[in-house]
């Protein structure tokens, strides 16, 4: 059996200034190529979860998992390029107001990878193509509406082919719409190894059959039932 | 005999203590800010000098913000140092000429202005302009939550927020104190020469501020061109990736960094003045 890409191990954390929720006693296992979507409640949308996932919190109980590995265990330098793998929806759609939407969206890659700079421009007018902006967002992200830069957000998240992918309700604000070309994309990344971890707050894409879901989950308070 | 009431000795007592205490706990908090912002400039140029800490966005960041804080900064700089010229430069060359004091306008000139004016104006129009700027941006970034979503790509705030910062903040304000240096030098002498002031031929006049400068000025001016710089970028960054997430946040340390910031200015400046003539 595969090592889990993502791997909570009984965790609970408690609340704080930033989340909605506590989480308690989650356990849960994705490996690569498999994808967990999780129900949200909707007045609970913002879950340290993602956070958790990422290693940049520490849960009070338990561990967190990448590859095997504890994000306790890596050192700092370990610890980022390990998040450089990761490819993230933010929850309430984060862009720095100071660089334009498409440095943004390219930001990681930059930072991370030696790659060439028109390749990674190549690739992140692609993929803001397919989930529907007419090309790069050459903007700041003050000039786009929310539903634009909703769909820039997965755009940056699949940059990079990451070997996990944290999707807080990546449908937000662009429901239906987005549907199709996500779901074909992360087929795509599914099929080459990539773990997803799906926070959904709309009970028709967490039941929609075309996700394919190797585990679903529904949030209940600080709980979460696995099916 | 008049006896105390047992009530006010206590209240006094009281009184006393929690004001020996909030005393107590306002050192506690001073020491620790001096503790932590000493960690904090030690980390910033531990990473600085390791060249793999400059990667492609933390150098074009660097870039960006040489632009903002020393490029866009040179025409308020110029605008008091122009005005410094006028006021100080022409003022000493019109009285010291009156006086027959002339061999004394160099000497003058390079307490005055390069080892006083220069910097201590130049770092307070950094802290005014860049300081508050700063801090608003990187406190608005903390309440957002877009320096945990840095963070969460792998991306390190210190190195990509603080780093390149605190260097163009460095930079910029040294290369300021100089152009500040050169403009109300430049003006005031082209001002009194505009005013038919009785002034020396320019290459006498610069021959004179050169033969003032002493190794000590030099000093002086390194040390208060780029310690007070490196402290106000590290207070500004400190205090806005440290905002609280509340409404209030931002506001509250942008006021606090640029009290610690001036405060730390003066620290700085007046100990490096007072030293250079023991």
């Amino acid at each position: 059996m595969p090592t889990a890409a993502l791997e909570f191990d009984d965790i609970t954390f408690g609340t704080d200034r930033v989340h909605d929720s506590s989480v308690s006693g989650v356990t849960l296992g994705i490996a690569p190529g498999d994808l967990a979507i999780v129900l949200l409640e909707k007045e609970r949308v913002r879950l340290p979860l993602g956070d958790l996932a990422v290693g940049i919190l520490t849960p009070d109980e338990g561990h967190v998992g990448f590859h095997g590995r504890d994000w306790l265990s890596m050192t700092p330098d370990v610890a980022s390029d390990n998040r450089g793998r990761i490819g993230r929806v933010f929850e309430g759609s984060l862009w720095i107001d100071g660089i334009e939407v498409s440095e943004s969206i390219m930001l990681a890659q930059q930072h991370h990878t030696h790659r060439p700079v028109t390749d990674i421009t190549r690739q992140a007018a692609e993929l803001s193509r397919v989930f529907g902006l007419p090309g790069l967002p050459l903007r700041l992200p003050s000039a786009f509406r929310g539903q634009d830069l909703a769909r820039a957000a997965c755009a940056r998240a699949f940059m990079g082919e990451p070997d996990l992918l944290i999707l807080e309700r990546p449908t937000a604000g662009v429901y239906p719409e987005i549907l199709p070309a996500l779901l074909n994309i992360l087929h795509a990344a599914r099929k080459r190894g990539a773990a997803v971890l799906w926070l959904t707050d709309n009970a028709e894409v967490w039941e929609n059959p075309g996700v394919h879901p190797t585990l679903r989950g529904q949030m209940y308070g600080a709980r979460m039932r696995v099916d | 005999m008049q006896r105390s009431d047992p009530h006010t000795a206590e209240a006094g007592s009281n009184w006393a203590w929690r004001t020996l205490d909030r005393l107590g706990a306002s050192v506690i908090d001073w020491c620790r800010m001096v503790v932590y912002l000493a960690s904090m400039m030690w980390a910033v140029a531990a990473l600085a000098i390791q060249p793999r800490h400059w990667r492609r966005t933390t150098r074009e960041m660097f870039a960006r913000q040489l632009l903002r804080i020393g490029v866009h900064t040179i025409a308020p700089v110029g605008l008091v140092a122009f005005l410094v010229g006028i006021v100080v430069v022409m003022q000493a060359q019109l009285w010291l000429g009156k006086m027959g004091q002339t061999d004394w306008l160099g000497p003058f000139l390079v307490v005055v202005v390069v080892r006083e004016l220069a910097p201590l104006l130049t770092n307070l129009i950094m802290i005014l302009r860049n300081g508050s700027e700063m801090t608003v941006e990187l406190a608005g970034m903390t309440v957002t939550g877009k320096t945990r979503m840095l963070d969460a790509q792998g991306i390190d705030p210190l190195t990509y927020l603080v780093m390149p910062r605190v260097a163009a903040t460095v930079v910029s304000t040294f290369c300021l104190v100089i152009l500040f240096i050169l403009f109300s030098f430049v003006s005031g002498y082209l001002f009194s020469f505009t005013l038919g002031l009785r002034v020396a031929a320019p290459g006498i006049f610069l021959n004179q501020v050169l033969r003032a400068l002493r190794s000590e000025d030099v000093l002086k001016l390194l040390v208060t061109g780029l310690v007070p710089p490196l402290l106000t970028a590290a207070v500004c960054c400190s205090e806005g990736l440290n905002a609280p997430v509340t409404s209030t946040a931002v506001p509250l340390v942008t006021r606090r960094a640029l009290s610690h910031s001036v405060v730390g200015l003066f620290l700085i400046s007046v100990p490096a003045s007072v030293l250079t003539y023991l």
